[in-house]
């Protein structure tokens, strides 16, 4: 275990520094200039020239990148760029909470819902079942996240007010009941996003077991009826598959955040990436997309942990 | 030197395969034409792959030629005064949006925007990202190492993220949008490209080839491709699917398509303010969107079951 944890390190280092490197890239090489953003009508040459200065950002591409990692890395993320001048930390850590509340509810509704409706569609062994089942999972992979948000938003909240279109609420002011009770909207959206997947998967896997496996035939010949050998045997061996996609879909899931968050104007990690790169705010952008990034590799290495720990095969391999 | 000359026992497997690879080798390129679109042409036969295919083609027909042939008026050029009529009204079959624009002609315009923006973003994703694949999958040492790892940055990050940084600093455009979506798909195809090629490396005529001196280059694209591009396509229409998803995530933040041009992303957006008053300026669009990627998607998984891999 201690070995996986250890080997994983340094690729886990090399794909956050990689992301570092092609955001600075991203945020330096392209146009758009900031010196543009702060000065906006007050835009001399001169008063230009000194805050290029002031910024250093005159200095070489290479020495930038490096004096922005050796800041980072002892703590100091830098300030907003434009008014009113918060330290990026405090931007970040404002903005982590609701982010990974949407992403693990939105995780767990989709697992959930995704075994649930695989497991329906084998057990019943019933055609218009499955068939229903698979044309729901296409419609919710076929239509963007957001318009489904947008769709079930007005239909539930607008039309029909059985949920509230605010999807934060403040622990702090509000107390956690109200916190999720809110949040669990927005989650259920992304849930339905991220749960044909998990469906996809699971169901090939059962069947597989169903159709392949000896102990599955065994049970049969005992007179076993399908259903138990699906509940008792079969869903246990088929749950390791879910484990990777979890963490697949971290990645996707977060992508998908950026949208929700606005939808439902919640205050996160997305909508203060989205903010700051419209803003062009460049100690922003970099601080906010390398901490999406150590998120994502930190849930990949958790998934890895969890599926040496349930699978001897794995856990033996490495 | 045929096998039956040795004095080794010729099972009649062997004399089958072996008399199939000479008439095989000695076809003539027409014949080797002929035979491949007599394949594609039988396969287009089977319903799973005839109906979503059909229902693309008329989609991008209607697109396409729709605005000149029934000759609608420009998408942006509504007058103020009609704004939201609903479905079915004198001269706006389907109405129009709160700007007085033809909802007809938007949607048929912006799904020729929408559709541009999947093609083209998928195209360069293909381009470069199977170009990466082979050459990662070829040579496995020291280049393909890196360029996997170049690979893995790419893949392990939230792409709409990436896509969206890139499209705030070359700012709103159709084209940088299509940069910006196409840079993220390269991934996906680099990882496809390069599990197929490590497939096909080992096998018999690439070793041959090699064997005979033919170059890296030559073998990639006469042995290689050939027998990979299967797979790659079958992703590559999910992987439009996806840009067209993502363009309308972009248009949706406004860093997308801009306002005035239409894309089926940006006429969702615009229209969300309206969910109450006339819901049909979403449903539309959306609609249009779902049976594209819906087609792509089952259109895919069809052409992908024929295979046996």
């Amino acid at each position: 275990m201690l070995r996986l944890v250890l080997n994983r390190i340094p690729q886990m280092l090399v794909v956050v520094i990689g992301c570092s490197i092609l955001t600075f890239a991203v945020v330096n090489v392209l146009p758009g200039d900031i010196v543009h953003s702060i000065l906006g009508e007050d835009y001399t040459e001169e008063a230009a020239n000194q805050l290029r200065e002031q910024l250093h950002l005159n200095d070489p591409l290479i020495v930038r990148y490096f004096r922005w990692l050796g800041e980072s890395v002892t703590g100091d993320l830098g300030v907003s760029l434009l008014p009113p001048h918060v330290p990026v930390a405090d931007l970040i850590g404002r903005s982590l909470l609701p982010t990974l509340e949407l992403v693990i509810l939105g995780q767990l509704f989709g697992l959930i819902l995704g075994v649930l409706l695989a497991v329906i569609s084998v057990a019943s062994r019933n055609a218009i079942v499955d068939r229903v089942i698979s044309g729901l999972a296409l419609i919710c992979s076929s239509v963007p996240g957001f318009v489904l948000g947008i769709l079930l938003l007005g239909l539930l909240a607008t039309q029909l007010h059985l949920v509230s279109p605010l999807g934060w609420v403040d622990p702090d002011t509000g107390g956690w009941g109200e916190n999720l009770i809110h949040i669990t909207f927005p989650s259920l959206v992304l849930g339905l996003f991220a749960f044909p997947l998990f469906l996809r998967v699971f169901r090939a896997e059962l069947v597989e077991q169903l159709d392949r496996e000896d102990y599955v035939t065994l049970a049969k010949l005992k007179g076993i009826p399908t259903r138990r050998v699906v509940f008792a045997h079969a869903v246990r061996n088929s749950s390791f598959g879910l484990m990777t996609i979890l963490g697949v879909n971290t990645a996707r899931l977060v992508g998908g955040v950026v949208v929700i968050e606005q939808i439902f104007s919640i205050p996160g990690m997305g909508s203060l990436i989205t903010t700051s790169v419209v803003r062009h705010d460049a100690p922003s952008v970099m601080a906010s997309v390398c901490i999406v990034a150590i998120f994502v590799v930190i849930a990949n290495l958790l998934v890895d942990i969890a599926y040496a720990l349930l699978d001897p095969r794995v856990r033996d391999a490495t | 030197m045929s096998l039956q000359d040795s004095n080794t026992f010729v099972s009649a497997d062997t004399r089958v395969v072996e008399s199939e690879a000479s008439r095989w080798a000695s076809r003539s390129r027409g014949r080797v034409l002929a035979d491949g679109l007599r394949r594609t042409g039988r396969s287009f036969r089977r319903a799973a792959i005839i109906v979503p295919a059909a229902i693309l083609f008329v989609i991008a027909l209607v697109c396409f030629a729709g605005p000149a042939v029934l000759g609608l008026p420009a998408p942006a050029t509504g007058n103020l005064a009609d704004y939201l009529l609903p479905i079915g009204s004198p001269g706006h079959p389907l109405g129009t949006n709160a700007l007085g624009n033809d909802m007809l002609s938007q949607l048929l315009v912006g799904g020729q925007v929408s559709i541009l923006v999947g093609v083209g973003a998928t195209a360069i994703g293909l381009v470069v990202g199977v170009a990466i694949g082979m050459i990662a999958g070829y040579y496995q040492r020291v280049v393909g190492t890196v360029l996997m790892r170049v690979l893995d940055v790419i893949f392990a990050f939230p792409d709409i993220i990436l896509a969206l940084a890139i499209a705030a600093y070359l700012g709103p455009s159709v084209v940088n949008t299509i940069w910006a979506i196409g840079f993220f798909s390269i991934a996906g195809f680099g990882r496809i490209a390069r599990a197929q090629t490590l497939r096909i490396t080992n096998f018999d005529y690439v070793v041959a080839a090699r064997a005979s001196g033919r170059s890296a280059w030559k073998i990639l694209l006469g042995h290689i491709w050939p027998n990979i591009a299967g797979p790659v396509l079958a992703y590559a229409l999910i992987a439009v699917g996806y840009a067209m998803m993502a363009e309308a995530a972009l248009s949706f933040l406004g860093l997308g398509v801009p306002i005035p041009t239409p894309s089926w992303g940006n006429i969702i957006a615009g229209s969300q303010g309206f969910i109450t008053l006339a819901p049909q300026l979403i449903l539309m669009p959306a609609l249009a969107m779902f049976a594209t990627i819906a087609s792509m998607n089952l259109l895919s998984d069809a052409l992908q079951a024929r295979r046996p891999s």
